[in-house]
């Protein structure tokens, strides 16, 4: 259960070679997002569009493949995705939304799917939510300091980021600067300390990179929904599939990682309740299996 | 028609084993099919009840072959309040209102389950901000929130709560799915909302992580995000409480959200 | 022996209105008195003092079920005081709003008066449409106006944003595939009102009617120096209704008057009709009349345009007037902003305060037993399953006892 509970995971890719060159990984987010515009299933997306400043998202509603395409890539910073769900709705009149989101996004859509207290006419909107992995995330200014201070570039240069094998990658049209990940810690935000899903657990489809290949993503399919696009986008040809590496750097490396993070984030919680501070979750001793979702 | 209605709403079909609280199991157990509904309206909008009758698909059947509705305005021709199973009491109380006060400690009298419907009766909402001093009645300055005077058993804030949460409230309660219930069992006792609690109860507590749900939720647009932290503009708070409530980091339904989602 | 009638859900439980009739030995009203007992929140205290922008969004908390006047009334009072020009894409969208909240909010006045005069046979017919047609309209007010019962987006100056083109073409096809179902339900509700055989003249009264636009509002057809407002105290010549009534009593050339849907006919569709079922019929004509007027704005609107002024918050103590026809009536919101960008002053006439003084008298003349469809007639918002009491005056007991619905 360290992984929350799928239907199949695989190693995939977007056949599509544009959505190859700009994508993070394996395309698999903006690949099902095209398809599932082209084939209706969704009229609209809510993705971290470009903002103002360079890296700094912007949440957007895009309801075109060239839209979509525009937001492709990650940003490590926030990009409140869930705020832009109403308004999708709404001004946009969108009745079959999809949207990209971190764990702890997808949870605030799942609450509020359960729970509408004060959301009307929107839960049974939300058509496909395509999670993605997530060890933290970082507050714009974190970013800032690994680009002008630790790797001094400046931020317009800056082509892609990632994270992967223990580093912090910037990528810019003639370099690659690799940060020790120890260099970063500390600056993610202090809420990821607590969270416990690394993997999207609660989404239709969740995916990543780790576990696949460079240019290749892992992906699961876990809810009904998330089963029947994926399938049928795999049948379309719009994304090619292998079968996933269950050895050190496929599956393995997945659970370990994901369940160091489930570990890590219990003692901060069981801190915390010891402190008599406020937090949603259950403290260890009060699970049946402390790895087990959330 | 309970299934159908169920499948609508996108809960489970299977009834549920009850766990605790006895008034819910009652409701449940006595009126396995109607329990009889009353609608009691105190300082209030309306719109509460008019949120309930915007569950289009389903109203028919929800007012007629789930429940049995015994007491309301607009609703029924009744003038005594009787017995009932479930009271919803929309509004909060005047303190200065003799009958809102004798209304209301009827109400608790009569009705075996009292929920304070919307956020003026769970939270107090925005006639917290009521000063008195107006015609033609200057001396109406305080309302407050009903579980401030009587014991309030659930609460369903929100202004209005959706259509879709009064629905899928009424199912539980007929069903006596007390797991679902919980939050509404727990949420009596938010009486005192405001934005601020964001700051106070979640980004102060290091807990934020700039999802975004606070500002999607909130239902004056009191809330934008900036640089990933929710940011209140007080101006536009009426206290209903529905950001802090719909914080994926105030409360955490994990268990129900697994089965919602058949994982 | 002489008798007062009181209709009243408010002696032993629900705080909201009262109607008291003395009537005579064969039962004819002789005096009328209706009046509103709901506690007084206070929303014009409430905002004075604030900035303007909390305004709408607490006064449209007055009525859940008509918020949208209320925002509107609201906003047009301070963009008049604060000299805005709104945007004309702005303007469509405010006007486009108000369209379909009015014809849910008579879809729902259907459903409520449908026991009156829907048959049997007809019933589940009659509010399978009034669903139908809320749905449909209260999708045009969620998508425009942000949220369906309290509107977040209407805001001063204009409106928060304006729709999508995607949004535009899906409530244009919608509201065109509404149209005959609009009509039919018209068509079925008019016939049945004027099939049920009201004693003639019922409701009809010698008062004026006040109205400023058909659909939307004016403010130059409101002069306040025409407007005054008493307390019920002088109003009501029983001092303990006087006493009790939580309404102040608004008057127009010192008068009381009518407004709503028969008011708006008879100043601008040369309807010449009177009383309780011309009433009901040019409110259900209103249906069309809004319907007809929010496919236009959408077929005309342009989702490029701007939607907001810009302003300066900073006023100059200038009275401003928001006159907003809603459902039930005009609604007028008065406000003025001091220079240091807050509210001076601020003030309510919402519609069934309009007609309060109105509705008691329009009783007189006819058995009380119809004096709630008279009543019933004026779709006052503060509508409530009621009581009807006919009361032996000399001591005070209760000779009949039943409930009507208002
Ligand atoms: C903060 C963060 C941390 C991550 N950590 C890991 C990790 O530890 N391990 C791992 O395997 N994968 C991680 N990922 C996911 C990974 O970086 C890729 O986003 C994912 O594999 C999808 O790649 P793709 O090629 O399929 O997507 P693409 O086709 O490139 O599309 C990516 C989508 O993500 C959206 N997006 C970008 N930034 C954000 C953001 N900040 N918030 C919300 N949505 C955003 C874009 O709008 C776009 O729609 C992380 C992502 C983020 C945002
Ligand atoms: S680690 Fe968890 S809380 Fe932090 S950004 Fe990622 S999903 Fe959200
Ligand atoms: S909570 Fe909101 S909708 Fe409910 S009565 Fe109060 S103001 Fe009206
Ligand atoms: S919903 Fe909670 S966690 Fe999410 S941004 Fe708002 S305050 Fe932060
Ligand atoms: S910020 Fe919004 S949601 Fe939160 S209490 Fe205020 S009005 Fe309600």
């Amino acid at each position: 259960m360290v992984l929350g509970t799928y239907k199949e995971v695989v190693t995939a890719r977007s056949t599509d070679k544009q959505i190859q060159k700009i994508a993070q990984d394996g395309g698999i987010v903006s690949a099902l997002f095209c398809y599932a515009l082209d084939e209706k299933i969704i009229d609209g997306a809510v993705v971290a569009g470009p903002g103002e400043d360079f890296w700094k998202p912007q949440p957007m509603v895009a309801m075109s493949s060239d839209e979509i395409l525009a937001a492709a890539g990650t940003k490590y910073t926030f990009s409140p995705n869930v705020w832009m769900l109403k308004e999708a709705v709404r001004q946009y009149g969108l009745e079959k939304v999809g949207t990209v989101a971190i764990p702890c996004q997808t949870m605030g859509i799942r609450k509020m799917q359960s729970y509408p207290f004060g959301v009307r006419f929107l839960a049974d909107k939300i058509a496909l939510i395509t999670g993605i992995f997530c060890m933290e995330n970082f507050p714009y200014e974190s970013l800032k300091t690994f680009i002008s201070e630790k790797a001094g570039i400046s931020p317009e240069l800056v082509e892609k980021m990632d994270i992967g094998k223990g580093k912090f990658i910037l990528e810019t049209a003639d370099d690659v600067i690799k940060l020790p990940l120890k260099e970063t810690h500390g600056y993610e935000q202090n809420g990821c300390k607590v969270c416990l899903d690394y993997v999207a657990e609660l989404a239709d489809v969740s995916t990543g990179s780790v576990g696949s290949q460079d240019g290749w993503s892992t992906v699961f399919t876990r809810t009904d929904v998330g089963e029947t696009l994926f399938k049928s986008a795999v049948e379309a040809g719009v994304i090619e599939t292998k079968p996933v590496d269950e050895g050190k750097f496929g599956m393995e490396m997945l659970k370990k990682l994901s369940k160091q993070k489930k570990e890590k984030a219990m003692k901060v919680i069981d801190e915390k309740k010891a402190m008599g501070l406020p937090i949603p979750y259950k403290a260890s001793s009060e699970k049946e299996d402390p790895l087990a979702n959330i | 028609m309970l299934a159908r209605i169920k499948q609508f709403l996108g809960m489970e079909t299977k009834p549920k084993e009850v766990a605790s609280k006895q008034e819910v199991e009652k409701v449940a157990e006595e009126e396995k099919t109607r329990p009889k509904i009353g609608y009691i309206h105190l300082s209030g909008c309306t719109g509460d009840i008019m949120s309930l009758t915007e569950n289009y698909d389903i109203l028919a059947e929800l007012l007629t072959d789930m429940v049995e509705v015994v007491y309301g305005q607009t609703l029924v021709d009744l003038w005594e309040m009787p017995e009932m199973d479930i009271a919803l009491v929309e509004g909060s109380v005047c303190l200065q209102d003799e009958h809102s006060l004798h209304e209301l400690k009827e109400v608790r009298e009569k009705a075996n389950l009292v929920v304070a419907f919307g956020s003026c009766a769970a939270t107090g909402c925005f006639t917290r901000y009521s000063r008195g001093g107006q015609q033609a009645q200057p001396s109406h300055e305080s309302f407050v929130p009903i579980a401030d005077l009587i014991k309030v058993d659930l609460a369903i804030p929100g202004c209005p709560p959706s259509p879709e949460i009064i629905a899928k409230t009424v199912v539980a309660v007929i069903n006596g799915d007390m797991d679902y219930l919980q939050p509404m069992m727990d949420l009596v006792g938010y009486t005192e909302a405001c934005g601020c609690d964001l700051q106070k109860k979640v980004v102060n507590q290091s807990l934020c992580i700039g999802c975004g749900t606070c500002a999607m939720a909130c239902q004056t647009r009191a809330i934008t995000m900036t640089n990933g932290r929710p940011e209140i503009n007080c101006d536009r708070c009426v206290k209903c409480g529905i950001c802090y409530i719909q914080c994926p980091r105030s409360w955490w339904p994990a268990e129900r959200i697994n089965k919602d989602l058949g994982l | 022996m002489s008798e007062t009638i009181v209709i009243s859900p408010t002696s032993r439980q629900e705080g909201h209105a009262e109607l008291r009739m003395e009537v005579d030995d064969e039962g004819i009203v002789t005096k009328g008195r209706y009046f509103s007992i709901t506690p007084v929140r206070g929303l014009e205290k409430m905002v004075t003092g604030k900035v303007p922008e909390t305004a709408p969004v607490l006064v449209q908390r007055i009525c859940g079920v008509c918020p949208i006047p209320h925002t509107l009334a609201s906003v047009e009072a301070i963009d008049d005081s604060l000299d805005i020009e709104v945007p004309k894409a702005g303007r469509q969208l405010r006007e486009l709003t108000l369209a379909a909240h009015t014809i849910n909010s008579h879809a729902i006045h259907h459903f409520l008066i449908a026991p009156d005069f829907v048959p049997e046979n007809l019933f589940a017919t009659a509010v399978k449409s009034v669903s139908e047609i809320r749905k449909t309209v209260q999708q045009v007010v969620d998508t425009v106006a942000g949220e369906g019962i309290h509107p977040s987006d209407i805001r001063i100056g204009g409106m928060a944003q304006n729709i999508s083109e995607v949004a535009r073409k899906r409530l244009y096809a919608r509201l065109k595939a509404l149209k005959p179902k609009v009509d039919a339900h018209v068509d079925l509700m008019v016939g049945l009102i004027e099939d049920k055989d009201l004693p003639k003249g019922l409701g009809v009264h010698n008062q004026p009617t006040l109205a400023t636009h058909q659909t939307y509002g004016d403010r130059d057809k409101f002069d306040v120096d025409r407007f005054t407002e008493i307390m019920p105290e002088s109003w009501y010549d029983d001092p303990e209704v006087g006493k009790r009534a939580c309404s102040t009593i608004p008057l127009y050339d010192g008068v009381n008057v009518e407004v709503g849907p028969r008011a708006r006919a008879s100043q601008f569709q040369d309807f010449k009709e009177r009383g309780v079922v011309a009433q009901h019929v040019a409110r259900a004509m209103e249906m069309k009349i809004n319907l007809s007027k929010a496919i236009d704005i959408l077929a005309e609107l342009d989702t490029s345009a701007p939607v907001r002024a810009d302003f300066d918050v900073r006023g100059t103590n200038k009275l401003g007037i928001g006159p907003i026809e809603g459902p039930r009536g005009m609604d007028v919101h008065m406000a003025t902003v001091t220079p240091e960008g807050k509210i001076g002053f601020y003030s309510c006439l919402v519609p069934t305060t309009w007609n309060i003084p109105t509705m008691g008298p329009a009783t007189e003349g006819f058995h009380h037993k119809f004096g709630p469809h008279v009543i019933r007639a004026y779709d006052p918002c503060l509508s409530c399953a009621t009581h009807v009491m006919v009361v032996d005056d000399e001591d005070e007991s209760v000779l009949k006892n039943e409930m009507v619905r208002i």
